[in-house]
């Protein structure tokens, strides 16, 4: 059994605090989390390609995708499989005449299985991702929806037959481009020198994908609940279930006798299935007509299932991009990687190949992408066609590991979807002045990909608390509802608060700061009661809703490449206004009277000091 | 003085520093030449360098790569050496001259400091060779050219050998000949012209029956062309896609005897590659060595003098001419029969001196034996047929 990758960060939080949060996270990965990393905007030839699958869905269904899996694993790759076959030229006749010790040299042999680059020294080049099998109902939209949640975006998507032209002219091209990123030039004509083993090598890492997708949707009736001992008709409603089906195989290529390029299931890869479903529904109501309903609820639908199928391709190894640093120093790293495949604030750990194993030594962030560090032929093409070139090495900011960070260590990249989910504890400010203990959990997205900002995050912080002294609440509520006797209040109300907006953060090694603003409210529920019918009794709640803006600032510590720990101080500002629901509606649209809408309103303001733990996903 | 003092002592403790780094670097590392990018650059790998940190084992393997390919300029230990010990002590002078290092794999050490190793380096070796020179660590190529006698040099085709003339080349034949002869041509060597080989073809019939002559035709080709070496070569091909081996041996005239050979394979190329890319590539790897080899050839030949093949034709039976003709050969250098027959004598002598000097030296011991009719029927640079009537 190999040894598990060994980690040089000692910081690590208690381990109670761990548990609880992984088990959070394990909670929040599969479909229910509440958003995702924006995927890039297909491109042109992206369209046009979902618009094929769709259009030949059902041919794609009985399509044979090549040769039958093992036919030609002899040339498949991996160290243990046997050099594709190939004979060796007879040795010419001796010459009559000749010295007995000039003997012609027995024609060269083909070169036992190719020797594959280390993965540690080597750039990971863009994967070839291949159509397969394609079961689907969803409209070319939605699919492509679908693709780009599940983070295809980083795959060369194309809907070539394996052992089609294009893919052999594609195989030619990516394998030129790999030689001139290695320098295998021809020093006198500057072109790629194109070895067989370097095609072997770039073409062996061919993958097809089959997709199955099976959806439905249906109108689920209002119906009928009792809510303390009160019937209620709930709303009608459109519920869509989408389930996911996504298999991996990958593909070896090998040359045949006559020299051609044939590609076989590789063998040594085992084809690898991911299943991911997700259940959402949307009500039905005099502003969203059922199909509008059904629409958000398949949409919505779509979202969780991809969200749930991209993070655990993006843990796939063999999609991971990796680049040894070509600069380590200041606390950058630079590698030679594009922005083809990494996006803004990609996480990498730093890593090195020891005789133990792989070892890690740091971590970064992706801050400035470029096109790479050498002008390939695929390169060039798109500058002269107009597109701005830019030849660099990508940098990126080395967060942990600081000055272990090397030159000729690897990149590795971290899978992530962006969102940091947290557990937060925080002393909040309360109308009236007072301050409460507060618990509650932080959501962060980073938008970088989508805003092109770095460290651009969109927060969602959601606490809990309450109180015990509630005059000053009874106080402006009775104001506003003078028909209401607020002596009869219980005095004590639970306080629910949730912000959200925008906050950008800024690193300096393993520490960072954070300044950002949003919006701001608070729900203070001071009773529930039931009046009327004792057999049928009306529902009431009484409280204080709070609606505003908030400003913040907030200092942090990387703690490991997924774990972080902030300290957050704001400023939360928000008109509040009592309010009286009967029945989940306002009290007027109930059929009350006397309990029109509040006038009385009032302002809440303070600070409040917030400790988060956060855990990257 | 003290500050020249300062220096010699700097220097010598970067040498040092330098010798230490070696030999530390060099603790099981495998070098090898892959590739002959140009004509002065070649690309040199090394496998199992070991350094502190990147840059560390970037500096190891430049250094590793120059002493690897200074001692591949000359064939002769004591020199090999010599450019050991220089290139060890004037890395710094040196390092100018590599480009490009290139690590293929790396292996950390667990604290991660440490990296062992496999790396590319481009060395530009006539820079290098110029160097060694200049710093007369190294013979100069014509210097040891010209010890020797300035040699000559036939290339010839195994497509060639025992054919007439009008055996045109291949274009494969063609490239590597043209090659071979540009990177001797560098060098300052003779090389025997075509009309020579031409010539010599036709006598070639004339004196195949001659006893005492090598059954090599292409030594018998390369003696009547007046050539002291013939280098031999061949080029073969791969079925599947564009792959060439090289293989070059170079014989001594006079001899027959093989005194280098090398062989070089090139990658193997798509289908549809120029061949000639593949060939280069295969004679690019070859040929270093061969020239490596004969370099150690020649300065052996300067220490015991150049080998000559000499046909003596008269009447033997009377065992006192033999003799005669025998003391005045043996008078020349050292002489080593290879046939004695009624009437033919044969056999290689080895002498200090150049093939003029030897002719004349020839005849006239020869008649100062008392063999007043000797004269030349076949008079080359390492090949002479001595006729004598009564």
């Amino acid at each position: 059994m190999s040894p598990r990758p060994a980690s040089v960060f000692s910081l690590r939080p208690a381990v109670a605090t761990v548990c609880a949060l992984t088990a959070l996270a394990a909670l929040g990965a599969p479909a229910a989390v509440v958003a995702q990393a924006p995927p890039a905007e297909p491109s042109e030839a992206d369209k046009d390609a979902l618009r094929d699958r769709a259009a030949e869905a059902e041919k794609e269904l009985d399509k044979q995708v090549g040769p039958p899996p093992g036919e030609e694993a002899a040339g498949a790759k991996g160290s243990d499989k046997k050099p594709p076959s190939a004979k060796t030229a007879p040795p010419p006749a001796a010459k009559p005449g000749s010295p007995p010790t000039d003997e012609p040299p027995a024609a060269p042999e083909r070169a036992p299985a190719f020797e594959k680059a280390d993965v540690y020294a080597t750039a990971s080049e863009r994967v070839l991702m291949l159509q397969g099998k394609l079961s689907s109902r969803l409209d070319v939209a939605r699919l492509g929806k679908l693709y780009k949640g599940m983070g295809f975006g980083r795959f060369e998507q194309r809907t070539w037959a394996v052992g089609s032209p294009e893919l052999a002219a594609w195989c030619k091209r990516a394998a030129a481009d790999m030689q001139v990123k290695r320098g295998d030039i021809d020093e006198e004509t500057g072109e790629a020198n194109l070895t067989m083993d370097a095609v072997l090598e770039r073409c062996s890492e061919v993958y097809q994908h089959d997709l199955t997708v099976k959806h439905g949707c249906k109108r689920v009736a209002g119906r009928e609940r009792t809510v303390n001992g009160k019937k209620q008709k709930t709303k009608p409603k459109m519920q869509c279930h989408v389930s996911v089906t996504l298999t991996f195989r990958r593909f070896a290529a090998s040359y045949d006798e006559a020299g051609n390029l044939r590609f076989a299931a590789d063998k040594s890869y085992r084809p690898k299935t991911l299943k991911g479903s997700a259940t959402r529904s949307d009500e039905i109501d005099d502003n969203t007509p059922p199909v509008k309903a059904k629409r958000n609820a398949l949409s919505s639908a779509i979202s969780g299932t991809s969200s749930s199928i991209q993070r655990r391709l993006l843990g796939m190894r063999e999609f991971q991009n990796h680049a040894p640093l070509v600069r380590a120093s200041k606390g950058t790293a630079d590698f030679c990687l594009s922005r083809t495949t990494v996006s803004l604030d990609q996480p990498f750990h730093i890593v090195v190949k020891t005789k133990g194993g792989e070892k890690r030594v740091g971590f970064v962030k992706a801050r400035e992408i470029y096109d790479g560090c050498d002008m390939t032929p695929s390169l060039e093409e798109q500058r002269k066609k107009g597109r701005k070139v830019v030849i660099k090495p990508l940098r990126a900011e080395t967060i942990l590991g600081g000055s272990s960070v090397k030159r000729g260590m690897t990149a590795w990249e971290m899978a992530t979807i962006g969102l940091n989910v947290g557990f937060a504890y925080g002393y909040s400010p309360l109308y009236g002045g007072e301050r409460v203990n507060s618990f509650g959990v932080d959501l962060e997205l980073n938008t970088a990909p989508a805003t092109g900002s770095s460290e651009l995050h969109f927060f969602l912080h959601a606490r809990l608390s309450g109180t015990d002294d509630t005059e000053d609440l009874d106080a402006l509520f009775g104001k506003a509802y003078p028909l209401f006797d607020t002596s009869l209040l219980p005095g004590s109300a639970a306080v629910i608060m949730a912000e959200m907006g925008l906050l950008k953060r800024y690193y300096g090694g393993p520490a960072f700061f954070e300044w950002g603003a949003g919006f701001a409210s608070s729900f203070y529920l001071l009773d529930t009661y039931e009046v009327g019918d004792p057999d049928d009794p009306d529902d009431v709640r009484l409280g204080i809703a709070g609606l505003g803006g908030k400003a913040l600032v907030g200092v942090g510590l990387q703690l490991s490449p997924r774990w972080l720990f902030r300290v957050q101080g704001a400023y939360r500002f928000m008109g509040m206004l009592p309010f009286v629901m009967v029945n989940g509606e306002s009290c007027e649209d109930a059929g009350y009277t006397g309990c029109a809408e509040a006038e009385e309103t009032d302002r809440e303001a303070g600070w409040l000091a917030t400790a988060t733990l956060m855990f990257t996903l | 003085m003290h500050q020249a003092l300062w220096h010699r002592t700097t220097a010598a403790i970067a040498a040092a520093a330098t010798l230490v780094l070696l030999a530390s670097s060099a603790h099981g590392l495998n070098a090898r030449l892959i590739r002959k990018l140009d004509t002065d650059n070649h690309r040199v790998q090394l496998d199992g360098v070991e350094g502190k940190g990147e840059e560390g084992v970037l500096k190891a393997a430049r250094a590793a790569a120059l002493d690897f390919a200074g001692q591949s300029l000359t064939g002769d230990d004591k020199e090999k050496a010599a450019v050991a010990r220089y290139v060890a002590g004037h890395n710094a002078q040196l390092v100018g001259h590599t480009a490009n290092p290139r690590v293929l794999r790396r292996v950390f050490s667990d604290d991660g400091e440490r990296i062992s190793a496999k790396v590319n380096v481009d060395v530009n070796v006539t820079a290098l060779r110029k160097a060694l020179e200049a710093a007369k660590v190294l013979t100069p190529v014509q210097a040891l050219a010209k010890k020797v006698g300035n040699p000559t040099l036939l290339i010839l085709s195994s497509e060639q050998v025992g054919k007439g003339p009008e055996v045109e080349l291949t274009a494969r034949g063609q490239i590597v000949a043209d090659r071979i002869a540009a990177e001797l041509a560098s060098r300052k060597w003779n090389l025997v012209d075509k009309a020579a080989v031409a010539a010599a073809h036709k006598r070639q019939e004339a004196v195949q029956s001659v006893q005492g002559m090598l059954p090599d035709l292409a030594a018998q080709i390369a003696g009547l062309a007046g050539a002291d070496i013939y280098i031999a070569f061949t080029v073969a091909m791969a079925s599947t896609g564009v792959q060439a081996e090289v293989s070059l041996k170079a014989h001594d005239t006079a001899t027959g005897a093989l005194i280098a050979s090398a062989a070089g394979s090139s990658r193997q190329y798509i289908p549809g590659s120029p061949e000639a890319k593949a060939i280069n590539e295969g004679l690019g790897k070859a040929l270093p060595k061969l020239l490596e080899l004969l370099s150690g050839h020649w300065h052996e030949v300067a220490k015991v003098g150049r080998r000559y093949k000499i046909i003596v034709r008269a009447d033997f039976a009377d065992r006192s001419s033999y003799r005669r003709v025998r003391d005045a050969l043996e008078d020349l250098g050292e002489w080593d029969k290879t046939l004695k027959t009624d009437l033919t004598l044969a056999g290689v002598l080895t002498s200090p001196d150049d093939p003029d000097d030897l002719a004349d030296d020839l005849i006239d011991e020869l008649r100062d034996a008392g063999l007043k009719g000797a004269k030349f029927s076949v008079e080359s640079r390492s090949l002479f047929i001595i006729e004598v009537t009564p």
